[in-house]
């Protein structure tokens, strides 16, 4: 299978210098072509020549992978947004760079983690996106978690907590947790709320089986009780909470 | 160092401001135990120190990570409300957390997944074999910061004026503002501006006539400059000028001010050779104060939250107060008066540096301006106050002769995407037609951009 699946219908010839604004190579100088064709969400400025040439430099404005980790072969989406077609490629490569409109989705199926890039080219310069799949069967440790500036975070008199939600923009369906441990440096209290269970890490049991076989997916509550003279604005409170999680895939 | 020394021992003072990197970015790997691990130095001890941790759009945390010199695929985020993301102020805590530069990356850029997100990056020793020697052989200031949360602009205008009529970087002109240059000329002091490219005063109208004059010199003339050129001229104070990435003109094929997505291989070379014109003259070395700083963060992690220090907009500004500094940048001191392996914490910003001019050129007791005294008054440290007088003079190292240049696409001219690159573009316009031949005759640069056309 071509992972990168099959390209929609485009201009021929996106890297052509320019090919997305229709004008003739005789035509350049002339600001107000170059204006009339920037498109959609271009700068358009009125000037001298390069400020004209200014509004039509092509840019990537998005490349997105949801989910972004999930398990060999499972369907993830590549969307982008760019000003004008452009060249997608992976790595490691299956498959020459594969030339798509300025905007769309597609369907990708890797095996292996896969880097994906787009790049769009012009008369007038380039810009690029790369974004990752991270693919496995089971995963190396990975940390979930929330910055404490999340709105999410609350302090109360007796612990700081943060919610968490995973949820298939970024995570494979698939995805079920093996065992939860508290993060290496981290040598305070935490309870975990997901998949209606509950449990407490802390240095004496920093590991934990009782989240195993259950899906990823879903709301995590992070807490972790303040210590003796601890308040909330003591610098002793960590930025962030976060739990470490091993994965693997249900099938 | 104190004022007395500061005037009898200092003659000659340099500024280098490259473009858009982190302290911790560029220099955190010092207090890695892989690379010496110095205690002294306020970086990233441990890639794994869970405080470091930042937050992503998929519920992951993400760590720094150890990275080689390379070109980004895109620029990093760093206006001033993608500063205040990066902060991440948590009411809970009533604190900075430093965690929120991956959501501002993701934000930015429109992406989500990066696995190693590029403001996590840190640089590693073989990438920076120019900076690496200097903060081996000089002063490493680990607690500069920029002033402002915010882009270049802002942040150029507190470094070269104590005062900006900007909090975000725009595509036209900047504003006339009045400058150190204009603050060393009343002063009758002599003053010049070495540049490796188009100068970054291009952008202000007010510089042009100073750009055309013997003010504005190549910085390939630097080292026979600091040789052979008599006390009664030589310069006082130097500002030495990289090719900056967001002009749309290089000569060279590649801009030298570390701007991402450069990599760094390019602004390690710049940095050499500026070092070496500087210290080409053992006599005039030995009373010699050279600043290297970044003008912001650029969007890269940094884990020191900024400094308490209020900054209200001059008469003529728009924008809300500042309620405290930018991020720390990577900066060095580079002196006869600093030690080896030495490190300050001194709380400093790039108005240290005017702190100091008018300290050494100044009436007794004046000020550099009411802003600067402010910020001082606030716990900004005159540079000063980092230098010991009481080492033994010591010959300039030599650096590295070994340089790495990245794989990199050469290109000459090319078109502005970015507020700073259109900005550029459109002074070298708005100068070419104020200056005509005079303009070409100076910076045969924009002729080449003209002609490439």
């Amino acid at each position: 299978m071509n992972p990168l699946g099959k390209p929609e219908p485009f201009d021929p010839w996106p890297f052509s210098p320019l090919a997305s604004s229709g004008v003739s190579r005789r035509a350049r100088g002339r600001s107000s072509i170059f204006l009339r064709h920037c498109g959609k969400g271009r700068r358009a400025l009125l000037g001298p020549w390069f400020l004209a040439a200014m509004a039509c430099s092509p840019a990537v404005r998005a490349l997105r992978a949801e989910p972004n980790v999930t398990c060999p072969g499972d369907p993830a989406s590549l969307t982008w947004d760019a000003s004008m077609a452009g060249g997608l490629t992976d790595t490691p490569s299956t498959a020459p760079t594969l030339w798509v409109p300025n905007s769309g989705s597609m369907k990708v199926y890797p095996q292996v983690k896969t880097t994906y890039r787009l790049e769009v080219h012009n008369w007038f310069g380039s810009d690029a996106r790369e974004v990752d799949i991270d693919v496995r069967s089971s995963f190396p440790t990975k940390t979930l978690g929330r910055s404490l500036s999340d709105p999410s975070a609350r302090c109360a008199q007796d612990q700081v907590s943060v919610e968490v939600d995973l949820t298939t923009t970024g995570w494979s369906n698939d995805l079920v947790v093996q065992s939860v441990r508290l993060p290496d440096g981290v040598h305070r209290t935490l309870h975990v709320e997901h998949d209606s269970k509950e449990l407490t890490l802390d240095d004496q049991n920093r590991e934990s089986n009782a989240l195993t076989g259950s899906p990823v997916l879903g709301r995590w509550i992070l807490s972790t009780p303040l210590t003796e003279g601890e308040v909330c604005s003591s610098p002793t409170i960590p930025p962030s909470l976060g739990l470490a999680v091993e994965l693997s895939c249900a099938r | 160092m104190n004022l007395d020394e500061l005037r009898s021992k200092v003659e000659t003072i340099a500024f280098i401001m490259m473009e858009n990197r982190s302290f911790d970015h560029v220099l955190g790997h010092l207090s890695l135990p892989s690379y010496g691990g110095r205690a002294n130095v306020e970086g990233v001890r441990d890639l794994t120190n869970p405080a470091f941790q930042n937050s992503s759009q998929n519920g992951t945390l993400i760590g720094p990570f150890e990275m080689g010199d390379k070109a980004f695929p895109n620029d990093l985020p760093h206006e001033r409300p993608f500063v205040t993301t990066q902060l991440a102020y948590a009411p809970a805590l009533g604190r900075f957390t430093m965690n929120g530069f991956v959501t501002a990356y993701e934000t930015f850029t429109g992406t989500s997944g990066v696995l190693s997100p590029p403001p996590m990056g840190i640089l590693t020793p073989d990438a920076l074999p120019t900076t690496s020697f200097f903060a081996r052989e000089f002063m490493v200031a680990d607690h500069w910061f920029a002033p402002l949360p915010a882009s270049t602009q802002p942040n150029r205008l507190m470094a070269f004026a104590g005062d900006t009529l900007l909090d975000m970087t725009r595509n036209g002109l900047m504003p006339d503002q009045t400058l150190v240059f204009d603050w060393l000329t009343s002063h009758g002091v002599r003053w010049r501006v070495y540049t490796a490219g188009l100068s970054f005063f291009t952008l202000m109208p007010k510089m042009w006539p100073w750009l055309l004059s013997d003010k504005f010199r190549p910085l390939a003339s630097l080292s026979f400059d600091a040789q052979h050129e008599a006390d009664s001229t030589f310069p006082q104070v130097i500002f030495v000028e990289p090719d900056y990435n967001d002009s749309p003109i290089h000569l060279s094929g590649h801009g030298s001010d570390n701007h991402p997505p450069l990599p760094m291989g390019f602004g390690e070379q710049f940095l050499k050779q500026a070092y070496e014109a500087l210290t080409s003259n053992v006599v005039r070395w030995s009373k010699m104060v050279i600043l290297l700083t970044y003008d912001e963060h650029g969007g890269f992690f940094d884990h020191v939250p900024p400094q308490k220090v209020r900054y209200v907009p001059p008469t003529g500004a728009t924008f809300a107060a500042f309620e405290n500094t930018g991020i720390r940048v990577p900066t060095v001191v580079i002196s006869p008066f600093v030690d080896r392996y030495s490190v300050s914490s001194d709380i400093c910003d790039h108005t240290s540096f005017l702190q100091m001019i008018a300290e050494r050129f100044g009436e007794p007791g004046e000020t550099y301006s009411a802003t600067v005294a402010a910020r001082a008054s606030s716990g900004i440290n005159s540079l000063t106050k980092l230098l010991d007088s009481n080492l033994t003079t010591r010959p300039p190292p030599d650096p590295p002769d070994m340089m790495t240049l990245p794989p990199t696409q050469l290109v000459t001219t090319k078109t502005p995407v970015t507020s700073l690159e259109a900005s550029f573009a459109n002074a070298i316009d708005a100068f070419r037609q104020a200056h005509g031949a005079e303009a070409l005759a100076k910076f045969p640069e924009i002729a080449h951009l003209e002609a490439t056309r």
